[in-house]
């Protein structure tokens, strides 16, 4: 078996194997090829990289097992997930709860810093339920705590009156709904398992009882990536109410 | 809901001789009507709550015809929806003795019984669904779950403020299945509009119900230790609630700082009401002995049975206080995770509450940041040839959601055709009588030859379309004529371009 040639056309080839979410260097010999060559030969290497920067890309991690972990280089990138692509016409307040319902089920799978960082960890299986409870428990016990002055604004109104102000489930509802708790903790679920986030570890008939695990591209997106721009964003509160 | 009350100390009754002036004030104090200096009027806002409180009861009650057929409006017009209602508040705070609330088909069930109780000749299917329409109502169906929210004239600021409230929450338990329960305000609207916590409004009772006993009043005393008993239901679901928002979510409260407190109070508050209720059973039995007349005897009996219902419920809290910790324990264990002091934030110690406290809109407004982090890249989708351009030319706006107000609709005016039908057909008779000499043509000698017979410039530039548009064989109106590109350009006043050749072709079956 020859090795491939470290040519612009097998960088292309690599980045398009990247792409490919689904796949994985295990089993696909190509792959496995063409990512020993990006870890081995420098020119290959910058090709790659060119390639990948120029789609508007960026690589985020490479291991031999798991493969090259590609993201998109910035929100305005092609190839980027939108909060639109995800369910389009929601309202700022279904929008702000999606969010948080993302940012929920992250902490559920890496509650800490340190087991994100940890590569030997694996975050035990978590059902909706799980994510569910995270997040209305807490939006409930800061809508306790905190004296919210009473002719607050609707948009300046904090996140957890929002999420504490949908009902927990809409009765003999079906679809996800952005309308619930539930809802929204099921439209994010659903789609982080599309996008190769989680994977569905136990199918149920009823969906809270489902269990999901984090994949590896989770933690490192997480890592890489999503932490600091969630710090960022936290940078942003305004106080608008007084706290218990 | 804020709640106040002042209410006398326990030792005040502990006497036994408590005067009738000593009951009035605790009824009429937490109810304050105040005249505020600044504009004169009066603070009215509690009462304007709690009337508000009933809103949705009452609406049900006169949108009850709307919707349905002529049956189904007979059917319900002499329900009293206030009493189904009412009824089902009731099962619901009954339920919570066994289970934590009651599941939507038990309400559903039960309403359809009373309904048919109210009026036997209901139809099943009409019972089902006015017992539909009467657990939508308290849930705001109509409203998509969402909270009530009622505007009321606020006095102190002089303003019109909203009031946001659920008379039920469909909640899981702990083992996950949904049920109805009622909240806060389910319980006032429920017990009238004695705005008082369960534990001050039980004391309260507590002093009425040893009044009426020692006045005699046993029918009046069975009354009150009936809504005694609700409150200890509604009590005892106050602190299971937070128990178990504290069993589900273990990492998100701080035992000794958020329950210990908490529970030490309930606990202190149940050895009261127990102790009083000890005492007033004894009251009541000594009545008993004493009592001859048969209705008193039935009152003070049921009156004797109500205080021991309350007790049990007060057991079932010193339960669920007594194993809260085991539980708890328990909980954390299921969901240990060592933690070691890092210089990050953690996710869900730090950053989900400080995104908890972002306003919705700046959540909005930074949702795309932090979504395009935590996706992977995702292909954009082609399903056409067609859309590459459009793929490609597209700017990537955030999803704007559309204004309620949609600005004026103004009458749609077509545009006016370039050119006029007649001018078309004038054209097209015109090429029409040129191809039909069979002879082969190329474009800027038939717009030569336009020009020569005459034909004007708007004319000529139709001729023109007409003859590119029989370029494609599927757009040509002239089957008989192959049209060829040339290879060379031309250029005339009215246009320029590459030229085409015109070439008769065989009949126009052949074509066909």
């Amino acid at each position: 078996m020859t090795s491939p040639e470290p040519s612009v056309r097998n960088a292309a080839r690599l980045a398009y194997k990247a792409l490919h979410t689904a796949l994985s260097p295990i089993n696909d010999a190509e792959y496995r090829e063409l990512l020993a060559l990006y870890r081995a030969d420098p020119v290959f290497h910058r090709h790659v990289e060119d390639v990948v920067t120029g789609l508007e890309l960026q690589i985020l991690d490479s291991t031999e097992s798991r493969g090259l972990v590609v993201v998109p280089a910035s929100r305005e990138s092609r190839f980027s997930v939108r909060l639109a692509d995800i369910r389009a016409g929601m309202s700022p307040d279904q929008k702000a709860a999606l969010v948080l319902a993302h940012v929920a089920i992250a902490a559920v799978f890496f509650p800490t810093t340190d087991v994100l960082d940890d590569d030997n960890y694996s975050p035990p299986p978590s059902s909706l339920a799980a994510c569910r409870d995270t997040l209305y428990a807490l939006a409930r016990r800061l809508k306790e705590t905190t004296d919210l002055p009473a002719d607050i604004p609707p948009e300046l109104a904090p996140g957890w009156d929002a999420i504490a102000a949908l009902p927990m489930a809409i009765p003999a509802g079906q679809r996800a709904s952005a309308s619930s708790v539930v809802g929204v903790v099921k439209i994010a679920l659903n789609h982080m398992l599309q996008n190769g986030l989680v994977r569905l570890d136990r199918e149920a008939v009823d969906d809270t009882a489902a269990t999901y695990t984090p994949t590896h591209r989770l933690r490192v997106q997480l890592r890489e990536l999503a932490l600091r721009r969630l710090y960022e964003m936290a940078q942003l509160v305004t106080p608008v109410a007084k706290v218990d | 809901m804020q709640r106040e009350t002042s209410l006398p100390s326990t030792a005040d009754v502990g006497s036994g001789a408590v005067a009738s002036a000593d009951v009035q004030p605790l009824i009429a104090e937490p109810i304050e009507v105040t005249q505020l200096p600044s504009s004169g009027l009066l603070n009215l806002s509690r009462q304007q709550r709690n009337l508000l409180l009933l809103r949705p009861v009452f609406q049900l009650e006169r949108d009850k015809m709307l919707g349905g057929d002529e049956a189904y409006r007979n059917a319900v017009q002499s329900i009293d929806t206030h009493y189904l209602a009412l009824s089902a508040l009731d099962l619901m705070m009954e339920a919570t003795t066994v289970a934590s609330g009651s599941t939507s088909s038990e309400i559903l069930t039960h309403l359809a019984e009373i309904a048919l109780r109210i009026k036997p000749e209901l139809t099943a299917p009409h019972a089902r669904r006015i017992s539909e329409a009467v657990l939508d109502a308290l849930d705001n169906k109509a409203n998509n779950h969402r909270e009530f929210s009622f505007d009321y004239f606020d006095a102190p600021s002089m303003t019109t403020r909203a009031f946001r409230f659920r008379l039920v929450r469909f909640e899981p338990d702990l083992d996950d299945v949904y049920r109805y329960r009622p909240t806060e305000e389910g319980y006032l609207v429920y017990l009238g509009m004695l705005d008082l916590s369960p534990e001050d409004a039980q004391e309260l009772m507590e002093k009425m119900l040893e009044l009426l006993v020692q006045r005699g009043s046993f029918k009046a005393a069975l009354d009150i230790a009936q809504r005694a008993r609700k409150l200890s239901l509604e009590y005892r679901q106050l602190i299971r609630d937070r128990l178990y928002q504290a069993y589900r979510a273990p990492g998100s409260v701080n035992w000794s700082r958020d329950m210990t407190g908490r529970l030490d109070l309930a606990r202190d508050h149940v050895r009261k009401r127990q102790a009083e209720d000890a005492r007033m059973e004894d009251a009541v039995q000594g009545s008993l002995f004493e009592a001859s007349d048969l209705q008193t005897r039935e009152s003070l009996v049921a009156l004797r049975d109500t205080l021991r219902g309350a007790g049990l419920i007060r057991m079932q809290l010193v339960t669920d206080i007594n194993v809260a910790p085991e539980l708890f324990i328990e909980a954390q264990r299921a969901v240990f995770r060592a933690r070691r002091p890092t210089g990050l934030p953690d996710l869900e110690s730090q950053l989900l509450p400080q995104l908890l406290n972002l306003s919705s809109t700046t959540l909005a407004n930074q949702a795309n940041n932090l979504i395009s982090a935590l996706y992977p890249p995702s292909m954009p989708r082609i399903y056409d040839l067609n859309s590459v351009f459009a793929l490609l030319l597209e700017q990537r706006f955030d999803d704007v959601v559309a204004e309620e107000d949609d600005g004026e609709l103004e009458r749609f005016v077509p545009l006016p055709d370039q050119f006029p039908q007649a001018l078309i057909q004038q054209a097209n008779d015109w090429l029409a009588t040129m191809f039909a000499r069979g002879a082969s043509w190329r474009l800027d000698q038939l717009l030569e030859a336009a020009e020569d017979a005459g034909m004007s410039k708007t004319l000529r530039r139709c001729l023109v379309l007409i003859l590119y548009r029989t370029f494609a064989p599927s757009e040509s109106e002239y089957k008989t004529v192959s049209v060829r590109l040339m290879g060379e350009s031309f250029q005339l006043d009215v246009a320029q371009g590459c030229n085409l050749e015109f070439l008769p072709k065989g009949e126009p079956d052949d074509i066909a």
